[in-house]
């Protein structure tokens, strides 16, 4: 109750010090008061009041924070000079005030509130998209391995597929996300490896060239060349009639143009340029090859 | 069936013809072959290719002489090394010798010989093994020859190995 009534007398100060200023022309805090400020509050209080209050009154709580509070007949003296009825009068218009402005205050804060959530929550929603289209987003991707030669999708009875270098089942049909490394080989696949990017078409058909040695080396060790009529068959089934290969070299943009026959003819035998044979390049027309670049890597 | 679909539109995309850029490479490429005047470059590859069908007969000499018992592999080894060669009725290749005497001589040096091309009159060069006891040399010819892409011919520079020579070394 004691700083009630302290706080209560340091807000009647205040407004003493508002209204000399306002009606006697004092524009100076009460404790930077001068004797001549003093005398012409005295005698607008005697004025106003019929009565007043000593200079070293106004030192005492004017001046200087006294510990107590001034007596009651004081306070309404001064509460009335104000132009309240008394102090108590005083007492209660402050407090209905401090009340209605903490009530005002409470009310604009719960406004002021509900207008940051949703500013807060505007703005969380803009970052959100944002984010949705800026942060990659884990996208899965669809991959195919299709031989080079025949563009038929192959299976796992064919082909070892192994991503971010674990093996992984698969039918014929493998999900993988961007970013991902995929190692494809087979008995009579040539090994492949490829990284899945964000640019990537869904679903992606991943070439794999067949292991022509290899495959030549089976058809000779489980029969002889009389039987090589299938593979030539199956040959000259994926190739176009008016294929046109070149065989190059890095030194060189074409070392020899070879027709569908001679082509096959090469593919045909278990060498070791066989073995080396490295397509750089195929163009298809029809489903057939059509144009077919390769070299001897010497380097293999 | 979207799977379908995108299987379909997937293999019209890989059937769309060439585009400009790279059928320009491949004209680009073949305008080697079909030129009526070869300059140096031109020369140069065509005796590239020479020493890659010495190298070629090499290999078939080996895979000759591992069929010794299955007759018909070398009888189609025996085919493709012709193919290899320009020969006329006055100087008939035996190639049988000649694959045997190659095998014979990787037998003593397995290590694969050096070849190594110099000029020749009359031929686009001379290429001759080092490294063996035995030397073996090939001629290369550069000659236009017919070939069939499909149902269209074409005459186009090819080059053949010729006139065969096998030399012991002292």
């Amino acid at each position: 109750m004691e700083n009630t009534n302290a706080a209560a007398f340091r807000l009647l100060k205040s407004e003493i010090e508002a209204k000399a200023s306002r009606d006697l022309g004092i524009r100076k805090e009460l404790s930077e008061w001068s004797l001549q400020d003093i005398r012409d509050f005295q005698v607008d209080l005697e004025q106003r009041s019929k009565s007043s209050v000593s200079e070293k009154w106004i030192y005492t709580h004017f001046k200087n924070e006294h510990p107590r509070i001034p007596r009651i007949d004081v306070l309404n003296l001064l509460s009335a000079w104000l132009g309240y009825r008394n102090w108590d009068d005083f007492l209660h218009q402050r407090a209905e005030a401090t009340l209605a402005t903490s009530a005002s205050s409470q009310r604009s804060r719960r406004v002021n509130l509900k207008f940051v959530i949703a500013v807060l929550s505007l703005v969380g929603l803009v970052l959100l998209g944002v984010a949705w289209f800026l942060i990659p987003k884990v996208e899965e991707h669809q991959v195919y391995f299709m031989d080079a030669y025949t563009r038929k999708v192959l299976t796992s009875s064919a082909i070892h597929v192994r991503v971010n270098r674990r093996p992984v089942p698969f039918d014929s049909l493998l999900v993988v996300q961007v970013g991902d490394s995929i190692e494809v080989d087979g008995a009579y696949y040539k090994p492949r490896t490829a990284v899945i990017d964000v640019n990537d078409v869904s679903p992606r058909y991943l070439e794999v060239f067949p292991d022509d040695y290899a495959l030549m080396l089976s058809f000779f060790s489980r029969s002889d060349a009389s039987n090589l009529d299938q593979r030539r068959a199956q040959l000259l089934e994926v190739i176009h009639p008016e294929a046109r290969i070149f065989e190059s070299h890095p030194a060189f943009d074409g070392l020899e143009l070879l027709n569908r026959e001679e082509f096959i003819d090469r593919l045909l035998l278990p060498l070791n340029s066989l073995k080396n044979l490295e397509v750089q390049h195929i163009e298809y027309r029809d489903e057939q090859i059509y144009r077919l670049q390769f070299y001897q890597n010497p380097d293999a | 069936m979207l799977s379908y679909f995108r299987l379909f539109m997937a293999m019209a995309l890989f059937s769309l013809p060439l585009s400009p850029a790279l059928s320009q490479a491949y004209d680009e490429m073949q305008s080697r072959f079909v030129r009526p005047v070869l300059d140096k470059s031109d020369s140069n590859a065509f005796r590239k290719a020479g020493e890659q069908k010495v190298r070629q007969l090499l290999e078939q000499s080996d895979f000759h002489s591992r069929n010794v018992n299955v007759t018909s592999n070398q009888a189609y080894v025996v085919n493709r090394s012709a193919d290899l060669f320009y020969t006329d009725d006055t100087a008939p290749i035996d190639y049988d010798a000649l694959l045997q005497a190659i095998a014979q001589a990787r037998m003593n040096s397995p290590r694969a010989p050096q070849l190594f091309t110099t000029p020749a009159q009359g031929y686009l060069g001379v290429v001759r093994t080092q490294g063996w006891e035995t030397q073996f040399t090939f001629y290369l010819m550069l000659q236009r020859t017919t070939k069939s892409f499909g149902a269209e011919q074409e005459e186009v520079w090819q080059v053949f190995l010729t006139r065969p020579e096998i030399k012991t070394l002292d």
